[in-house]
Formats: structure tokens, sequence, C-alpha cells
């Protein structure tokens, strides 16, 4: 039985958002995609899980988040109860090993480096079926 | 006398056998009523009191038997002497009342005998008993015996005595002669003897209860006590010290001594008594003052002794110490005072002895070598314009030497140093050659001259320089006191006598004068000589000379008629003295020596000049000044002594002369001499003393130094020397040896500073920072100027490092001390010591490459450190300052391909999703596409800009300014921001811009980043008022453009002009180079830019550009 799958993209580039959103439809995954721009709105989204808005099954951000805040909301993301058990898929255009071992160790999934060619960047989608999967 | 019971005894018969034989006592007992006391008739006494009796009457000792309740005294013949007064009384009387005075002794004893019925015995014991009408000192040996009665009771007491006093007195006044001579004997002085003596005979209060000791001295008249004992013996205490009391002088004129009664009313001490005696005696010492003094010991008596011939023994023993003791004290003291008198008289010889050399030696130095010197130029140059004169100071000069040694001669032969040093001559041969030194002067004299010299029968036993003076002297005396006429020298042998006779025709010798012709510095008043030259001493001299041979000088004279001397020797010492010298050389006369008295006495023949010229030595004019080399003090007191050496150094050195030491010393102070030449004795300040300053003072104390002195001796020269003086040059010296050595001196002292300076020029000019510092407080003990430079301060040398460097940081200090206490060197590579080097207050950053080296000295203490140290600052800051460009352009570079990264990576994505999807999507989502492309290629064009504007301004050289209108800039960026500045609705205020040297081609590029700031970060909704102004300041313009924006923290003020620095990223655009280009840009030209903010209200940024000159 498929289940609509609900993705949190957190990203401040409109741009990147739509390339996501390519990459994601170009999967056979039933989703739906929720977008936040920055830190505030991802916690808004986080909250309004008390209240009964359902859990997102994958977690896709951005570090290069306004004011810095990337790690900050990775951080939350990984010690919050409600939400450790979801996934983390680091979506950057760093290629900083610093932001890779910090987002290792913060306990992400994965960690996808934004690349510039297109095809490239539809590799997004298994990636994400993938740590769906897993975590199931 | 009472009947006596006859019972019909055999009591007559008892009583006759049993007083039978008795003696005297015998006797009287016989006839005794005994009856009258409690022993009743004898013929009813118990039988062992009659055999007590029996015994003592029969005994040779002093015994006696005491009988019954109140003990009856029987005693013998021996025992009388013991009763003294109360014999015969004190027969049958009751022991208590003979013996009341004592009996408080004597009683305890008796009767304990008897309770207990055991003797007692008591050795010397003193009693002092009354039995001549004076309580007397005695002593006693004696024994109680208890005597039983017939029933064996005792009853009675049995007694042997022994009469000790005379013993115990004698060994007692036998003590105090013996304390007498012990404290007499070492006393060196009167008053010494008499302390001593006084002490000794305070040990006997007994039989000296006081004692006072007169003393007077010769020329005095009155009696000083000197000395007493007793209670109380101050001798300030006028009672019975008092000289008046006493009859001393009677005792003095009658030398007998006398025993008084004490005056009325004078206390006296009691001594050991415990009353005071009322008689005194007084004994004589020395009453006959020959000795320069006499004294009298008055004695207080024993009241307890009668003055009998022990005790007048006695005093008179103890007188006759006394007199003794002051002797000997006198007659050492005596002997010490003549014994100084005699060292001072020897040191007073002495010192004459070694000054008088000085004295004497300058004017005779300066007076011969000059001559000799002259004279022998003279020679050479064949030039005898000078010769007169010269030979007339010649021979004055060689007259004072010969009165100079004969006087020391004489003087020598009074202390008794002279020597002598005896060599068997032929006299006559000897004495004919030193007349005829003679001969010419007596033929100029033109005077007869005869010497008949006849051969001795032998050697004669001379000391020939003594001889040679003797002939020489009188054979002078003969040419100047004959004006005509004839001398004649004879020497004969007569009568075991070798005789010299000198005869003359001459004028004469006064007979009143005659006595006192070989006097010493006699001259005979009025003596129509030749001359009035003359001191008087050679007779004198040959007087001394002739007495140390043992012979004698007569003379014998007339007026106007001539004199005869005539000298005896005897031959017989020739014989038996035994010569220091076997051999016989003939004797010469010293012909130098010989002719100077030829000389002298040719002086006063007429034809030499009468009147003596003065001032032997004419000073030439002075040189010109000319190439001199050296310049040379000289500091002397004596005029003649300067103008000599003046003009003996002068034809080589530059002379400057002063006459005393503190004119020397201001003089080399004001010209630096090369060398100085100094006297010893001078006014003011002495040669000493000069030295000594000049070597304090430090523009002289390199100077050379020689002294000039007429102390000889090693010891003279070795102080010199000592006190830093170079050389020591003794007077008189030849002129050769003072130059040869001045130019030694100088030579030496030249290479020394030659030496020295190139040292210092190597040390002066080194490249390097080198200075040196001594502790303990590291003071600069020298220090090249480009130390001084490098440090920015002057004249640093006596300073503290901590004075000069203050704020040095602790690690300096702690590699110094390191240095100075381990003793190691320090080495430092690069090391960062900042200071203030240009005196603004601030510290500078320095660099240095540093040795620290330890100074040791030969023991190994270290003394100081050397420091050298190259600056290296300039190398390090560029060095940083490459770095730092590097480390820019690395980041510049690695921030720079990031940026561009992002912009690039999205057209790409765009661009292949535009591909893919064309003709598929719709039109929305195409444009879409292309706007995003079109957002990224936007983007890239900016950084790409930015960052050439950015490189443009990377540029090192100092660019060329020309003036710029800052309102012309202004305008053309706000031509360019004209869209954004529409489209937010912005007012800009501009205020008065001025002209400044900068490029206009950058200055739109500065106002444009920073309005292009103002607007972007405005408040949302409120449209921005953006003012630029500028205001004057020093050379400068500040220019402000101040917003109403967003503003931010002011922490962040300098961050905001990194490269790359973004305060809100992304929510508007920016490269984040914008303000790190307008520092760059207002740096280029010299300026400065800075922010000030505060979140929420705004920002101004001002710079500063260079204004017109």
């Amino acid at each position: 039985m498929t289940t609509t799958l609900n993705i949190l993209l957190v990203e401040d580039n409109p741009a990147d958002v739509e390339l996501v959103r390519e990459a994601l439809d170009a999967t056979n995954l039933v989703h739906v995609l929720q977008v936040a721009n920055d830190f505030e709105e991802a916690k808004q989204h986080m909250d309004s899980m008390l209240l009964g808005a359902p859990r997102p099954d994958v977690l896709l951000m951005d570090l290069n988040l306004p004011q810095g805040s990337g790690l900050e909301l990775l951080r939350l993301f990984r010690t919050n109860p409600d939400w450790q058990s979801i996934p983390v898929i680091v979506v950057s255009s760093s290629n900083a090993p610093r932001d890779r071992d910090q987002a290792a160790r913060l306990g992400a999934a994965h960690y996808f480096r934004k690349p510039s060619d297109l095809k490239e960047f539809m590799e997004l989608g298994p990636i994400v079926a993938k740590s769906i999967a897993k975590s199931a | 006398m009472g009947a006596s019971v006859i019972k019909g005894r055999k009591t007559t018969q008892d009583r006759f056998s049993l007083f039978t034989d008795g003696g005297e006592m015998g006797s009287l007992m016989r006839a005794f009523d005994w009856n009258r006391t409690s022993l009743g008739d004898p013929g009813s006494w118990p039988q062992s009191l009659k055999t007590a009796v029996r015994i003592i009457l029969t005994s040779q000792q002093p015994m006696f038997v005491w009988w019954g309740e109140d003990l009856i005294n029987l005693y013998n013949d021996a025992y009388r002497a013991i009763l003294g007064g109360k014999h015969p009384s004190a027969l049958g009387q009751p022991a208590s009342v003979v013996w009341k005075e004592i009996w408080d002794q004597v009683y305890p004893r008796a009767k304990g005998a008897m309770a207990r019925n055991q003797g007692t015995y008591d050795e010397a014991l003193f009693l002092m008993m009354e039995r001549n009408g004076y309580p007397e000192e005695t002593y006693y040996t004696f024994s109680y015996s208890p005597i039983p009665d017939d029933q064996g009771e005792a009853r009675g007491i049995f007694c042997a005595n022994t009469d000790e006093t005379l013993r115990i007195l004698t060994a007692r006044r036998l003590a105090t002669q013996r304390e007498l001579a012990a404290h007499s004997t070492d006393a060196s002085t009167i008053a010494d003897a008499c302390a001593g003596c006084i002490e000794a005979l305070c040990t006997n209060p007994h039989d000296l209860p006081f004692a006072l000791l007169y003393l007077k001295q010769q020329p005095d008249n009155q009696p000083l006590c000197v000395g007493a004992c007793g209670a109380n013996s101050d001798p300030s205490d006028v009672a019975f010290h008092n000289p008046k009391l006493w009859p001393i002088a009677e005792v003095l004129r009658t030398a007998k001594s006398k025993v008084i009664d004490v005056p009325k009313g004078v206390q006296v001490p009691m001594g050991a008594w415990e009353r005071a005696p009322h008689q005194v005696a007084l004994l004589p010492i020395n009453p006959s003052g020959q000795v320069g003094y006499s004294a009298v010991v008055v004695v207080g008596l024993n009241p307890h002794c009668a003055y009998g011939n022990h005790y007048e023994d006695f005093l008179r023993l103890i007188a006759g110490q006394l007199a003794s003791a002051l002797t000997s004290a006198k007659a050492y003291e005596e002997e010490r005072k003549r014994a100084e008198a005699l060292e001072q008289l020897d040191q007073a010889k002495t010192t004459f002895f070694a000054n008088i050399s000085h004295e004497f030696r300058t004017p005779l130095t300066l007076m011969i070598g000059p001559v000799e010197d002259l004279m022998e130029q003279s020679e050479r140059s064949g030039e005898s314009s000078h010769w007169e004169s010269l030979k007339i100071v010649h021979r004055n000069a060689i007259r004072l030497q010969k009165l100079v040694n004969a006087l020391l001669d004489f003087s020598r032969i009074e202390a008794g140093r002279m020597s002598t040093k005896f060599q068997r001559t032929d006299l006559a041969g000897y004495t004919a050659e030193l007349a005829s030194v003679f001969e010419s002067a007596m033929a100029r004299a033109q005077l007869q001259f005869r010497v008949k010299c006849t051969q001795l029968s032998n050697l004669v036993s001379v000391d020939r320089e003594m001889w040679e003076k003797i002939v020489l002297n009188l054979l002078s005396n003969a040419l100047k006191y004959t004006l005509q006429g004839e001398v004649v020298v004879e020497l004969r042998e007569n009568a075991g006598y070798a005789e010299l006779s000198v005869r003359d025709t001459g004028i004469g010798i006064p007979e009143g004068e005659l006595p006192h012709l070989f006097e010493r510095f006699h001259r005979v008043a009025g003596a129509k000589g030749r001359t009035y030259e003359g001191t008087g001493i050679g007779l004198a001299l040959v007087n001394e000379l002739v007495a140390l041979h043992d012979g004698t000088v007569k003379v014998t004279s007339e007026l106007n008629k001539g004199s005869n001397f005539l000298v005896s020797l005897p031959l017989s010492r020739s014989e038996s003295v035994l010569d220091a010298e076997s051999e016989t050389a003939p004797a010469h006369p010293h012909l130098p020596r010989a002719n100077n008295y030829v000389e002298e006495a040719l002086a006063w023949l007429p034809k030499s000049d009468d009147e003596f010229p003065d001032a032997g030595l004419a000073v030439p004019s002075p040189h010109a000044l000319k190439l001199s080399t050296g310049r040379i003090l000289l500091a002397d007191d004596n005029a003649d002594m300067r103008s000599y050496l003046q003009r003996l150094l002068s034809a080589e050195f530059e002379v400057i002369v002063s006459s005393n030491g503190r004119q020397a010393l201001k003089a080399a102070i004001d010209h630096l001499p090369d060398l100085v030449i100094s006297d010893v004795m001078m006014p003011e300040l002495d040669g000493f003393g000069l030295l000594r300053e000049l070597r304090a003072n430090a523009s002289t104390r390199a100077i050379p130094f020689v002294f000039l002195s007429a102390r000889a001796g090693e010891e003279a020269s070795v102080e010199g020397r000592e006190a830093g003086a170079d050389d020591y040059i003794v007077k008189p010296f030849s002129a050769r040896e003072l130059i040869a050595r001045v130019k030694g001196t100088l030579l030496l002292h030249r290479e020394r500073r030659h030496a020295s300076q190139q040292l210092n020029q190597v040390f002066e000019q080194a490249p390097v920072a080198i200075c040196v510092l001594s502790p303990p407080d590291f003071t600069f003990e020298l220090a090249n100027s480009f130390y001084e430079e490098t440090v920015g301060a002057k004249q640093i040398v006596g300073r503290k490092i901590a004075d000069v460097l203050p704020g040095l940081q602790e690690d300096v200090w702690q590699a110094l001390r390191q240095v100075m206490d381990r003793g190691e060197p320090f080495v430092a590579n690069e090391w960062y010591v900042p200071f203030d080097s240009n005196g603004d207050g601030h510290g500078e950053d320095h660099w240095f490459n540093v040795v620290y080296n330890p100074l040791k000295n030969s023991d190994q203490s270290i003394r100081g450190l050397i420091s050298v140290s190259h600056d290296i600052t300039k190398q390090v800051v560029s060095r940083k300052e490459l770095e730092r460009v590097n480390r820019e352009l690395e980041e510049f570079a690695y921030v720079a391909s990031h940026d561009l990264q992002e912009p690039l990576r999205m057209v790409n994505a765009y661009s292949q999703l535009l591909v893919r999807n064309l003709g598929k999507a719709s039109q929305e989502q195409n444009q879409k596409y292309v706007e995003f492309i079109g957002k990224g290629v936007h983007r890239m064009e900016q950084l790409i800009r930015d960052l050439l504007s950015f490189a443009r301004t990377v540029q090192n050289e100092a660019p060329e300014t020309e003036p710029v209108s800052l309102k012309v800039c202004l305008e053309k960026a706000l031509d360019v921001l004209r869209v954004q500045i529409d489209e937010k609705n912005a007012h800009i205020e501009v205020g008065e811009l001025p002209v400044v040297m900068a490029d206009e081609s950058q200055i739109p590029q500065l106002f444009q980043n920073l309005l292009s700031n103002a607007l972007k970060y405005s408040k949302p909704g409120i449209p921005p008022h953006i003012r630029v102004s500028a205001v004057p300041q020093d050379k400068n313009w500040r220019v402000t453009v101040q917003d109403n924006g967003i503003g931010f923290k002011q922490e962040y003020a300098e961050h905001i002009f990194g490269l790359f620095k973004r305060l809100h990223k992304d929510e508007h655009t920016g490269t984040g180079l914008g303000l790190a280009i307008c520092r760059r840009i207002v740096e280029r030209f010299g300026g400065r830019i800075w922010a000030e903010s505060k979140q929420g209200e705004g920002t101004t940024i001002s710079f500063t550009l260079p204004g017109q000159p």
C-alpha cells in the first residue's frame, strides 16, 4: 500500500527549491513536499506537529540558511525526541570536509552536495527513497 | 698574816717544801696569807693542787694554776712577764679579776675544760690584754688542763703559755715589706712608684692604720700628698691629708724621724682597729733632695702596740724601701727622658740629611748642567762669544757645589756618619801634587809659590780625599788673603808627626780672632781679602778632618804680616792602625775636584770679572709656533728650571709652562697637552696632587705624566709610579736623557692612543647596535652610535637601561639576568621587543637578532655584558606584510571561487532544465527557469565586477594623486544608482564637498558602494534619508555618509570592512566586497574609514582624504 509521504524541505533559495521538486517528481514516490524557507518556518512546522499535523517521513535541509542557522536546525532535528527518528538528508552547496563531518556527527543520514549538472541533481530522488525505505 | 692552825701536821715543813726553790714566786707564795683566800692554808691543800703548784714553780715555761670556785691564781716566775703590771698583785687573786679584760675569751675555755674534764688548746690566740696600762695586741698559745682534786673532781686549771706576739707581728710586718718590694720594682715613673708603695702599705692596716706620702719635687716648695691609705683616703679630703698638719719640713730638715701625738681635733683613720691611732710617726725619705725630690711618709701608729724597737725598726725598714723605690723610679725616668731626647736629635739629623740634598741639588743642576751643555755646544760650533759668561757661571756653580759638599761633609762628621777610608800614602808626593794645582793661580796672582815636601820615613795612613780637602782649603785661604808676597807649602817629619805648614804673607788674623778661627761660619770681621766671599766653613772643616786623623791644626798669625797654618798628624797612628787597604796605590789629586778650588780662587784675581753676572741663563726669545711633534706642559715653581726646560724642549716640542700645580691643572684642561712634566714640590697643588686631579678628570685622564724630582731613591720613584705617573726622572738629569725619555713616553702614548682610536672607530661605525652593560643595575658603560639611534636616545653612557628604555619587557630582563648569573651567552633570533623609539609614548614594533655575551675578569668573575643586536624589524615587517597579502589572496581566491560557484551552478542547472522541458513545460514554467538563469548570470556579473574592482585596489605602489572634486564624483555615483534611488523613494542630502588629493577614477566607486549600502539596508517601508557632508580635519577632509537604515551592532563596526563579510546575508544582495573596496580606496590615498551604528538606528560611515596642499 502506497502511503503518501510527507517530505519537509528547509531551503531559502527558490531556485534550489525548484530543483529539489524536480528531483522528487522524477521519482515514483507519492509525496507531498512542504517547504520552510528558514529556521523560523522550520520550527513552526515542528510545532504544528503537536497540533496533529502529519510527521514528515524525511527531512531535506540546506546548511546555508539565513543567519547561519543551518547547523542549529540540524541539531534541533536530531535531538528532539519527536523528530529524532526522521532521517535527515543535508542538501548543501558546500563541499567542505568540516561541513560533512559536522553533518555526519550530528547524525545526518546523507550529505548531498548540490551539483551543477542537472542530471546529477536528479540523483537526489533515489537517495531520498532509499533513506525512507531504510527507516521504515 | 693570819696564824695558821697548827694541827700537829708537818705544815711548816710542808709549806716550806712546797714553795722551795720556786723562785720569786715561790717566796711570795710562801709569804702569802692563803687563809684570805678560798684556798685556805696550804697545809690543807689537796695533793693534786700541791703537785700542780710544785710543777709550775719548778718550770721555766710560763705557767699558772687556778684553783677553786673562784679560780684563785697561782703562777710562776716565767709568767710574771705575761702579767706585766699585774704582778705581783695577781697572785692569789681570782682569775676573773686578774684577767677581767679578756675574761670573756678565757673563762669559757676554763669552765669548759673543768666541766668536760678535757683540756683546751689555742694557738696564737689574739688577746687584747691590758697589763701595761693600755689595751695591748697580744697573741698567745696556751692550754688549759683540768686538775682533779683528791676525789677526782675537776677543781682547778693548769695552764702553760707561750707568747707568740712577736712572731705574729713580725710575720705581718715582713709581709708588708714583701708587698712594698713587689709593688715598686716595676715602677717606671715616680708617680707609679708612689702609687705602688701606697698600695703596699695599705695591706697592713694593723701596723699602719693610715699612711700619707708627701713628695716635694725639687723646684717646688710645697710638699704634695701623692698617696694615702686608710679609710676615705681621698687626697682631696683636706682634713688629715693636709701637709700643714704635720711637721714635714722639720723632718726633712733634720732628716730624723719623729713621733708626735695626733693633733687635737684631727680625725684620722682607724685602720684595722676600733680606735684611731693617737700617735703618728714621720719618716724622712731622701731628705737631701739630691735626686730632685724629697719625701716624707706619715704613718699612724698602732694604738695597741708600744712604739718599741721592733715597731720602730719596721717603720725604718719601710722608709728605706720607699726610698729605694722612689730612687729607682726617678733614675728610670731620667734615663727615659735622655733616651727620648737622643732619639729626637737623631731624628732631626736624619730629616736634615734627607732634605738637604733636595734643597741644594736643584740649583746645582740648573747651573752646572746647562752650562756644561752650552760650553760643549760652544766648543763644537767654535763660537766663543758666550764663553766668558759661561765660565763665570760655571765657576759659581762649582763653588756652590763645593760649599754644599763641604757642609754635608761637616754635618756628617758631626753626626758621626763620616766614614773614613784610610790608605797608606806617600804624603809628601801627594801633597806636592796637590799644591801644584795652585801653581798657575799663584802665578796669576803674582805671588811667589814655594812647595817643599820632604819625603817622610814611611807611608802615612790618611784618607786621601780628606787630605786633599785639607790641603786645598788651606791653599785656597792663603791665596785669598795674600795680596802680595809669597805662599809656602811645607811637609816634614817632626818628632813622630807629619807636619804640613802653609805659610803666607797675607793680611794676617787679629789675635782676638784666633781662638774662633776654626769655628764654623766664623769669619774674621773686616778682613781685607781679595773678596768678601767665603762662608767661613773651610777652616772648620779642616779642623774636623784633621781631628779624624787624630791630628791637630794650629795657627799663628800677625796682622798685616801673614799667617801660618800648621797641621800635625801623629805617625804612630799609621803604625798601629790596620788599614783597610794593604795596597799602596799612589795618590793623585782628583783633578776635576781640585781644579774647582783653583777655579774659585782664580775668580778672585783682579783679571777676572769682579762683578758676578746675575741671572746666569738668558731666556731666548720664544720660537714662533712651529710644527711640533707634541705639546708638553711643564709645572715647576722654580723660574730657572722652567726656563731651562722650556729652552731644552722647545726645539722639538710646543711647550706650555706653569708655575704651580693649580695653574698646571687649568692649563692641562684648556690645552690638553700630549705630555705633562711636573716637579713634585710646588705651592698650591703639589706634583702628586696635580697627578691625582688630572687622572680624575675625564678629559685629561689619559695624558702621560712624568715626575721631575730631586728626591732620589727607589722609594721615591716607586711612589711616583704607584701614584700613576708614567715616568720618574731624578734631578740632576742630563738634557739628552730627558729628551730621550720624553720622546719615548710620547711615542708610547701615541701608539696606544692610535690603537685605541682604531678600535673606537670600528665600534662606532659598526652597522649593528653594540652596547656594554655593567652590573648591578645594567648601566650603560659603552654604546655605539648605532645603538643610540636604534633606541632613539642620546648620551646614554652612564645611565641605567631601566631609565633609557622604561617598560622594557620582562623577557629581556630575564635574558640579561641570566647572562649575568650564569656567565653564558644568550642568543635570540627574530626576538620581538617593542619599545618606544620615537618618543611618542607608544611602543613601536621591533624585531632583533640578539647576542648577549658576558664579559669576564681575569678571575672569571663577571663584570658586565656586551650586547650586539641586529635590527631586523624592516625585514620582519615586510615578510609579515607579504604573508598577510598572500593569506588575503588565498582567502580571496577561495571565497571568490566558492561564491562564484553558486550562481554558476544555478545557471547551469536551469539551462539544462530549460533544454529538457523545452516544448513540454508551460510558458510559466519556462519563464521561471529563464528568470533563474538570468538571476544567476546577473549575480556572477556582479561578483566578477567587484572582484575586478577589488583587484585593482590591491596595488602597493603609492598612487599618483591629483585634485579631485568630491562633488563631481558623488554625482557620478548618484547617476548610476538613479534607479534604486527612485525605487526606494530615497532622499539624498548633500553638503558642501571639497576638493581632495586622490585618483578621480576610484572615488566615484567609493561613493557608489557607500550609497548602495545605505539604500540596501534601509528600514522596510521607510524611505531612506541619506546625508553626505564634509568637515576639515587638520590637513584632511572628513566626509560622512549617514543613513536612517536598519543599522547594526557597533561591535561589528570593524568586521564589516573585512573581505566577504556580510551581516545580513542573502536578504539583501551584496557581494560582501563593497566596504572592503571602500577601505582599500580610502587607505590607498592615506585616509581612514570607519563606521558608527546602532541596531535599528541607522549607520554613519566616515572617511578621511587628504586635502589640497
